[in-house]
């Protein structure tokens, strides 16, 4: 008989088993460290995409109300006939505060109410031109809080109407977590992480631009030779939005910010 | 043999490591699998917006095609609207792209991939549909070597209340709402009166332009102008208008022939229907021969030139021989200029030289007019300087900025203004020259500095042609539209 060979070529022992257990336990450990990191980054970019697809399909229908706002314009209808008072657009935008409109426009930035300001504005146009209702709609946008609401409601016949009482009624949340102007604790912390987002507090979601020559300019501004509401010519729209939930591994709060521009097709009455 | 049995067991667990392989492997799939369905997501979402937007503003820039075409100045002219388009008559501006499957085609109404145009028969459902007549013009490539935007077609045509759905005369009853639809007029075509659409005819229509684009992924925009033209809006007060500054000692004058029996004579009746070089239209009301703004004015050219020798060849608008305005002038409020305010005229000066065919810097004759100007393509000329013209007949607007002179058979049909105080015409026995239309004469080169007129002179030799005639059509023919306004606009579902 031979003699035995030593076992030692058949198995492992006991310091070779706890090495490699270590270092498989060291290279899992950072895989899965590699995996719940990425985990968090996905979760984290995913979320701010989703908040600026958000942001950006409420900017795109806001350009594209005020591009289509004032139609049909007065011009459309014969002069010298007073038309019935919901077949066309009195002015672009519909103003507060009550018994003002449609007589006497306000003054954007001084003697307008809510509308149109720096959160709020009211487009008239006709949304549904092949509808043959024939009435002008009044569209709404609001931001009351971090919530952006839109409203569209058919407009009033009755001449002395308040449009904002009567859109009021059919504000729906249209994008969430808007921060342009925020609660002031809310709005502090933001600040400190993003001055540049936020160079002066409160960031206007509707800036108004009226008809001067050779260009427009702001209608709050002194030098503005109009600032009524039916001589807007182009509205910048600038949102800022939040995404639910801070960046997962940095522990920074993510903002969207966009900006975009809508400029009147429509004449002037 | 248990030798063997270990063997044996060792082999069995070398597969472990394959599983282990496998399910980790499986684990990292399953991960980037569910990372790269969620960015599938957001691309096509981008996507959509990105086509979307650009299905819009190709859609607008079709629409501007169509409006660009519709001015006689272009050089792509559509040559269809003008004076006016019948309801039913419909022209397309078409822009097939190569690469389409089935080749696009507003008419090929069977087939919706073609883009028919379905919205025609939503516009126009009692009546005019479908179209009398359809012409189809080729898109113009606006930059050589570049493909247009990709829009599909451009419709212009007339437009009447049904089709804008706007009830533009204003007969809504009120409430209840369903009756509105049943007010829209259906038979008439709607006209443009310089500021608001009417139903009342006017010399200038309201036409509808209409664009559909459509990108290859099927992504589709549908937008619609309502568009008016605009023409200068020049108030003919005289057939000749003399500006004078109104002192006394300096006020327009009048230099009348010498001579007994001279032929140059100024009529203020409209010579729309009679012999005018062949246009015809609708008479206007007379006009005094010679209008002037001011008092001192009158004086000097009634009073101190015309009432002899021959106070007869000077007629019309109602007045006494001589012809010459009497009354206060009143400016008409839808003009583009005040003929009365040297201010308003030299603002209006820019605005000509931008409608204008022609801007020549003087001093100029008549072999440097634009050979294209005819009786039936009349033109607009600015002259920045003197002109002056030999045996030679224009049509259209004629601005001089600076001094105008003529002779032999010269005449023109339309409107002359001449801003450099002095129109004189030069001895040519024999001449038959004539001015069908209107002439006025101010001097905004001295006097105020811009401000205030100075002396303007027009001096007539003794043979010196035929002389003015008021004509409203040749008028209306010189004031040709310049732009086509945006009345309205506004976004359609399609299809």
């Amino acid at each position: 008989m031979k003699p035995r060979k030593p076992i030692r070529a058949g198995g492992f022992s006991l310091v070779e088993l706890m090495t490699a257990l270590a270092i498989l336990l060291i290279v899992s450990g950072f895989a899965f460290e590699l995996l719940t990191l990425s985990m968090k980054k996905y979760h984290s970019d995913s979320q701010l995409l989703n908040t600026f697809q958000e942001a950006r399909f409420g900017l795109d229908q806001m350009v594209r109300d005020i591009n289509d706002s004032g139609f049909p314009p007065r011009v459309s209808i014969q002069p010298g006939t007073t038309p019935p008072f919901q077949r066309y657009a009195v002015s672009p935008f519909a103003w507060g505060p009550p018994g003002t409109y449609p007589n006497s426009p306000c003054a954007i930035g001084t003697t307008c109410s809510l509308t149109p300001g720096s959160y709020d504005m009211i487009i008239e146009t006709d949304i549904d031109p092949q509808n043959h209702s024939g009435t002008v709609e009044w569209i709404r946008y609001q931001l009351n809080g971090t919530t952006l609401y839109r409203g569209v409601a058919p407009k009033s016949s009755n001449p002395g109407a308040d449009p904002e009482a009567i859109t009021s009624g059919f504000l729906v949340p249209y994008v969430q977590n808007v921060m342009n102007n925020p609660p002031a604790a809310q709005l502090a912390t933001l600040q400190a992480q993003y001055p540049a987002m936020f160079p002066s507090g409160p960031v206007p979601v509707f800036q108004y631009f009226c008809e001067s020559t050779p260009q427009p300019v702001d209608c709050a501004d002194p030098i503005a030779s109009t600032d009524d509401p039916t001589h807007v010519v182009s509205v910048v729209v600038t949102l800022i939005v939040q995404a639910p939930t801070a960046d997962m591994t940095t522990g920074r709060l993510q903002l969207v910010q966009l900006k975009g521009e809508g400029r009147r097709l429509n004449p002037d009455n | 043999m248990r030798e063997k049995r270990k063997r044996r067991t060792r082999k069995e667990q070398a597969g472990v490591a394959l599983l282990l392989a496998i399910f980790i492997l499986l684990l990292v799939a399953v991960v980037g699998l569910a990372m790269m369905a969620a960015s599938g997501t957001e691309t096509s979402l981008t996507a959509n917006y990105r086509s979307s937007t650009s299905a819009y503003y190709a859609a607008l820039s079709g629409l501007e095609e169509g409006r660009g075409r519709l001015l006689p100045r272009n050089p792509n002219y559509l040559n269809c609207c003008l004076p006016t388009l019948p309801l039913g008559q419909v022209i397309y501006i078409t822009n097939p792209l190569a690469s389409d499957p089935v080749p696009s085609d507003p008419t090929n109404y069977g087939n919706a991939a073609a883009y028919p145009d379905t919205e025609y028969a939503q516009e126009f459902r009692r009546a005019f549909n479908p179209p009398s007549s359809i012409v189809k013009t080729p898109s113009v490539q606006s930059l050589p070597g570049f493909a247009n935007p990709l829009y599909k077609w451009v419709r212009i045509n007339a437009i009447d209340e049904e089709a804008i759905l706007v009830d533009v005369n204003n007969t809504d009853p009120g409430p209840p709402d369903s009756f509105w639809f049943t007010q829209l007029n259906f038979v008439q075509p709607i006209y443009f009166d310089g500021k608001n659409l009417t139903r009342v005819v006017t010399p200038y229509q309201a036409l509808a332009v209409t664009a559909l684009a459509a990108l290859p992924d099927k992504s589709t925009k549908l937008l619609q102008y309502v568009v008016g033209p605009v023409a200068l809006q020049i108030p003919i007060s005289a057939a000749l208008t003399i500006a004078g500054p109104g002192l006394v000692a300096d006020a327009a004058v009048f230099n009348q022939p010498s001579m007994p029996n001279y032929t140059f004579s100024i009529y203020g009746d409209d010579q729309a229907t009679g012999d005018n070089g062949g246009l015809t239209c609708p008479a206007k009301p007379s006009l005094p021969a010679i209008g002037v703004f001011n008092h001192a004015d009158y004086v000097n050219v009634h009073d101190n030139k015309l009432l002899t020798p021959q106070p007869g060849n000077y007629t019309g608008g109602g007045v006494a021989i001589p012809s010459v305005s009497p009354s206060p002038y009143v400016h008409p409020s839808n003009s583009t200029v005040d003929m009365t305010d040297p201010i308003s005229l030299s603002i209006f000066l820019p605005i000509v030289r931008n409608a204008a065919d022609a801007v020549l810097n003087g001093p100029r004759t008549e072999a440097d007019m634009p050979s294209a100007m005819s009786a039936t393509n009349p033109m607009t000329v600015y002259v920045n300087g003197d002109l002056s013209l030999n045996s030679f007949t224009g049509y259209g607007l004629l601005v001089v900025r600076g001094n105008f002179t003529y002779t032999g058979d010269s005449g023109w049909k339309g409107i002359v203004i001449v801003l450099g105080g002095t129109i004189t015409v030069t001895n040519a026995p024999g001449s038959n020259g004539e001015f069908d239309g209107a002439v006025y004469l101010a001097n905004l080169t001295t006097g105020g500095g811009g401000a205030a007129f100075g002396e303007a002179t027009y001096n007539v030799a003794n043979h010196a042609g035929k002389g003015i005639y008021y004509d409203s059509c040749w008028v209306s023919a010189a004031l040709k539209p310049f732009t086509y306004k945006v009345i309205s606009f506004r976004e359609i579902p399609y299809p």
